[in-house]
């Protein structure tokens, strides 16, 4: 065996500053924990012995202990100095090893937790494979099996959910069921677009202060309208929610940039008719307001608040290079694939928006306020299966809108933005003072 | 003892730089036979339209012909038994009853609403007995005052004994010895040829606001699914076949109090305490479930009924964990049959009541006495809130279990009681973890049972060790 | 003991009888009354004997569950509940005034 883990582990902790606990180790580099276990105490003692840079290590030591004539079986973790006095008191020693290696000098424990529970959290379905113990009958029941499991058990309504939470958990889910989910889960994702539409309203609402012109929306956008659906339906998930917090703010961005005044009388049209739609969003929240609702959009909200700090001082750098908006295009992307490791529907996200790019459909047709609108919109298969109520599907179009006008649009736009510096100005302007309105 | 047989394989150190063969053991999970009784504690109709006089009515019955027998091996096979109202003064005679406790201190909201006007609020007490309490025995249609010789500090409401004495000229009856079911008739457990361990926790009291003991509960992750310590540990990990939690699995700072008393529209927008609670405990379980069989109990400060019995929590609430067949969501009281070892317990809600109802302290004494007494929770309905039954008790011991344990003590205790027809019963009390950080593994072969701690350092625990060194 | 149940019983018939009664005329009241006489008669028969068997204390308290969950229960535990009992519940399984106790009209 190569002793490459020790640079490895020695740019961990001494590069990155990191507590490198066997655990960590182990998922991270795919090694059986008892063999991270050993690469710890070959790293330790190397260091040591080349006394470098100073290192403290902290120790489990399990075995047992005879307390007032109870014995009990106990596995501690000790820091380096306190092991062999620990070790004394141990009636009998079961076993010793590294636990971690780090820098500093730790105060207490609290840290190797969160190490550990960050590790954990981006292995949550491979969490023991390195371990030393296999269950043979610790296998994921299929959505089927798990139907009828329950279902023999009781509840017919729950059933549903099970499914869902079956493609929810399944990190190598099958791809099929491009089909969103249904009950509980299947209301979050319902509920997202009017969360973003949220959004819109703000920024409509901003257009009316300041008439400036509606703006295409770019591409990406559209791509994190869907991206957000799944989000939404697993907001649940730290992980997700902070990527949500990312995909929002590159879209509210996005959002920003794009409304500038160059379509204006694309922004004519669309301008009418997105405030029906803000109407009946609006109507709908109202009806399908529910707590847990409510809750997740504040939580969502305060997320937006938590993340845009970044993208702030972006907004803010705009003026002088609009090329920002080129790189910051494909930013989504990236985002999307570190999150797809640990989130399946990542995937369908993906497939979902390469169908929608393809069929580009312009429509007319009158709204609620007898308003003529044509609207250009790719539309795809999964949205209908994604909204199965009318409303649902009637916003559905809508979604794509930002999507509708293509790339080529965006370019002008942006060409536009290099030419004409007065209306970026004022554009970039209204989008920092947007950025200023989102945050809140 | 899981020391000793997790030391006993030749450990290969692992203070030791990795071998060349990448490769470590990989041991197989233990597995045993697992027959859960869910029916017994089971509400199927759920109707609040009845009264719980039916509950007591059927107690009764079901006690009186197991009184009736144990009275006879007692006090003769000729005694005369009787029923209150065939009672003649100054005959001795015995009598098979519900015993009644009247406690002036014990909380009632009768008491509250008639002394409304210039009431002092009590205060909140650990014991409610005083001097005052009188014991009283019930049986269909009269009631009758003891005295005599009978502690009455340490009987609670609700339970079925036998008495035998005589009633007095003043109406009260003088009792001269008292008799109880004692332990129920057992099936012998079979001989299991190697050890295997079931792991019993309790109180892991997620979601509350100081987290000291959540490095601990990692480690107990660890332990069990084969992550942490030498080979040795690991193979012994390795017979841990089944993890029980018993209840409070929750933090009982994640019921907010505040929800029920304030306006909906203040709260509305205000998330529930237990939802990063229940998804903290569905990944701990998912970790769990992936490596284990987990059996999960529902205790006072989960989310579910609370009434005994407490329903499964739903698995809903894990869609991370609930994927497995691994996790199975049960009821409490917990009964199953694991390898022919039957288990009984509860999460300790009826023990904790009883500890607050009489004069007994330790979770071991109340566990032991339930268990004499027949049943798991006398003083449900008075003080502990119960299913209104009415066809039958289900809180009956009819058959005694192996293992019969309570959650949520303040510390560990065991016992290993015998009957008189050759029961054997392990009494366990299961520690609330986030406060002792220790659970218990019951070794299935030889009933032993030992605790397993789990430390880590802190701040805290440095300053001690500075203070001893100087 | 059963000196003291037909006091009761007796004493008690008198109260409700007043209450069914002016039901059952009630129902009775379309179809012609000729043969309704012994029809009744044996119907007051059957009720009386229902009641004859809530008020036996030996089968536990009545109230909330009905005259044949009461009637099992008696069985369960092994009390011996009168056959003819269950017999004629099961005949009028559907009749409130057979299946529920005397005390269902009154709230808990």
């Amino acid at each position: 065996m190569d002793e490459l883990y020790l640079d490895n582990i020695d740019e961990f902790v001494n590069d990155h500053n990191k507590i490198v606990t066997y655990k960590w180790l182990s998922l991270t580099l795919g090694v059986h924990v008892n063999t991270a276990k050993q690469m710890l105490y070959h790293y330790l003692d190397y260091k040591r012995k080349e006394s470098s840079a100073q290192l403290h290590a902290t120790y489990l030591v399990s075995g047992k202990f005879v307390d007032n004539g109870q014995a009990s079986h106990r596995v501690s973790v000790v820091r380096e100095d306190q092991l062999e006095d620990f070790k004394s008191k141990m009636s009998l020693i079961v076993s010793v090893h590294v636990y971690s290696v780090q820098k500093a000098l730790l105060k207490d424990s609290c840290p190797l937790y969160s190490v550990d529970y960050d590790a954990v959290k981006d292995n949550l379905k491979n969490c023991s494979r390195y371990s030393a113990i296999r269950c043979a009958s610790a296998v994921p029941m299929s959505s089927v099996e798990l139907r009828q499991v329950r279902e023999t058990q009781r509840a017919p309504t729950t059933e549903t959910e099970n499914k869902k939470s079956d493609m929810n958990g399944d990190a190598s889910s099958s791809k099929p069921s491009t089909k969103p989910p249904k009950g509980i889960m299947g209301m979050f994702t319902n509920k997202a677009p009017p969360k973003n539409q949220d959004k819109e309203e703000i920024k409509s609402d901003q257009k009316e202060n300041a008439p400036v012109a509606d703006a295409p929306k770019s591409k990406p956008t559209g791509k994190a309208n869907m991206m957000m659906n799944f989000f939404a339906s697993q907001a649940t998930r730290d992980k997700t929610v902070k990527a949500v917090g990312a995909a929002q703010s590159s879209t509210t961005e996005q959002e920003c940039l794009s409304s500038h005044p160059e379509d204006k009388q694309e922004a004519a049209k669309v301008e009418p008719q997105k405030e029906t739609k803000k109407d009946s969003r609006s109507k709908n929240k109202r009806t399908e307001d529910s707590d847990s609702e409510e809750e997740k959009m504040e939580k969502k909200k305060r997320r937006r608040i938590k993340k845009p700090d970044p993208d702030s001082s972006d907004e803010d750098v705009i003026p002088d290079s609009p090329q920002q908006m080129v790189t910051r295009e494909p930013s989504p992307s990236p985002k999307k694939e570190t999150e797809s490791v640990s989130q399946p529907h990542q995937g369908h996200s993906k497939t979902e928006t390469r169908k929608t790019r393809k069929v580009l459909k312009s429509r007319i047709f009158v709204d609620d306020e007898g308003c003529m609108v044509t609207e250009k919109g790719y539309e795809s298969e999964s949205y209908s299966e994604n909204e199965d109520d009318l409303q649902a599907t009637k916003q559905a179009p809508k979604d794509p809108v930002p999507s509708n006008i293509s790339a080529s649009s965006k370019e002008d736009e942006k060409k536009s933005h290099k030419k004409t510096s007065a209306n970026t100005n004022k554009g970039t302007k209204q989008a920092s003072i947007m950025g200023f309105f989102h945050k809140k | 003892m899981f020391s000793e047989l997790s030391a006993q394989n030749d450990s290969s150190s692992l203070l030791c730089p990795p071998g060349p063969e990448d490769q470590g053991p990989v041991f197989e999970r233990v597995s045993l036979a697992y027959r859960p009784c869910p029916e017994r504690y089971k509400v199927g109709e759920r109707s609040f339209s009845r009264q719980y006089a039916h509950i007591y009515a059927a107690r009764l019955m079901q006690m009186r012909p197991l009184l009736t027998v144990r009275a006879q091996e007692k006090w003769g096979p000729d005694v005369l038994i009787r029923k209150l109202c065939d009672l003649q003064t100054g005959e001795q005679c015995c009598i098979v009853g519900t015993l009644f406790k009247r406690m002036d201190l014990q909380p009632s909201i009768l008491k509250e609403i008639s002394e409304e006007h210039n009431l002092l609020p009590q205060p909140v007490r650990a014991k409610y007995i005083s001097e005052s309490d009188e014991l009283i025995l019930e049986d269909e249609l009269q009631r009758i005052k003891l005295e005599g010789n009978i502690d009455r500090d340490k009987c609670v409401t609700g339970s079925v004994v036998a008495i035998y004495g005589a009633e007095r000229n003043d109406g009260k009856f003088t009792v001269e010895d008292i008799c109880i079911a004692d332990l129920p008739p057992q099936t012998a457990r079979p001989k299991l040829s190697s050890d295997k361990f079931m792991l019993l926790a309790s109180g892991l009291g997620l979601g509350s606001s100081h987290a000291d003991s959540i490095l601990g509960l990692q480690l107990l992750t660890d332990m069990v699914t084969g992550q942490l310590g030498d080979q040795g540990e690991q193979s012994g990990a390795a017979k841990i076949s089944r993890v029980l939690l018993a209840g409070n699995l929750l933090s009982q700072s994640t019921q907010d109090k505040d929800a029920s008393t304030k306006a909906k529209y203040l709260t509305k927008k205000t998330q529930a305490g237990s939802v990063d609670a229940i998804r903290l405990l569905d990944e701990l379980l998912l970790q769990l479930v992936i490596s284990v069989h987990v059996d999960v109990m529902p205790g006072q400060y989960d989310p579910t009924n609370y009434t005994l019995p407490q329903q499964p929590l739903h698995h809903c609430m894990f869609p991370l964990s609930s994927v497995y067949p691994t996790l199975q969501l049960t009821s409490n009281p917990y009964q199953a049959n694991i390898d022919g070892v039957r288990f009984l317990g509860t999460s300790g809600q009826n023990v904790c009541d009883i500890q607050r109802y009489s004069s007994m302290e330790s979770h071991l004494e109340i566990l032991e006495e339930t268990l004499r007494l027949r049943h798991l929770a006398p003083t449900a309905p008075d003080t502990l809130g119960c299913y209104p039954f009415y066809q039958k008790d289900p809180f009956i011991l009819e058959e005694c279990p192996h293992v019969y344990f309570s959650g949520n003590a303040p510390a560990f205790e065991s016992k290993l009681v015998k009957g008189a027809d050759g029961q054997e019963v392990l009494l366990v009390t299961v520690p609330e973890f986030s406060s002792t950080q220790t659970v218990c593994l019951v070794n299935l072969r030889t009933l032993e049972c030992e605790q397993v701690t789990f430390s880590a350092f802190s701040a805290d625990y440095n300053e001690s060790e500075m203070n001893i060194s100087h | 003991m059963t000196t003291k149940h037909r006091l009761i019983t007796d004493s008690f018939k008198v109260v409700k009888k007043a209450r069914k009664g002016g039901k059952r005329e009630k129902r009775s009241a379309p179809p012609p009354p000729p043969q309704k006489e012994a029809e009744d008669e044996a119907v007051r028969e059957d009720l009386q004997k229902l009641r004859q068997f809530d008020l036996d204390w030996k089968f536990g308290p009545c109230t909330g569950i009905s005259r044949l969950q009461r009637w099992e229960r008696a069985k369960v535990h092994g009390l011996n509940p009168p056959e003819d009992i269950r017999e004629l519940l099961l005949k009028t399984h559907t009749d409130p005034e057979y299946t529920l106790s005397i005390w269902s009209q009154y709230p808990l």
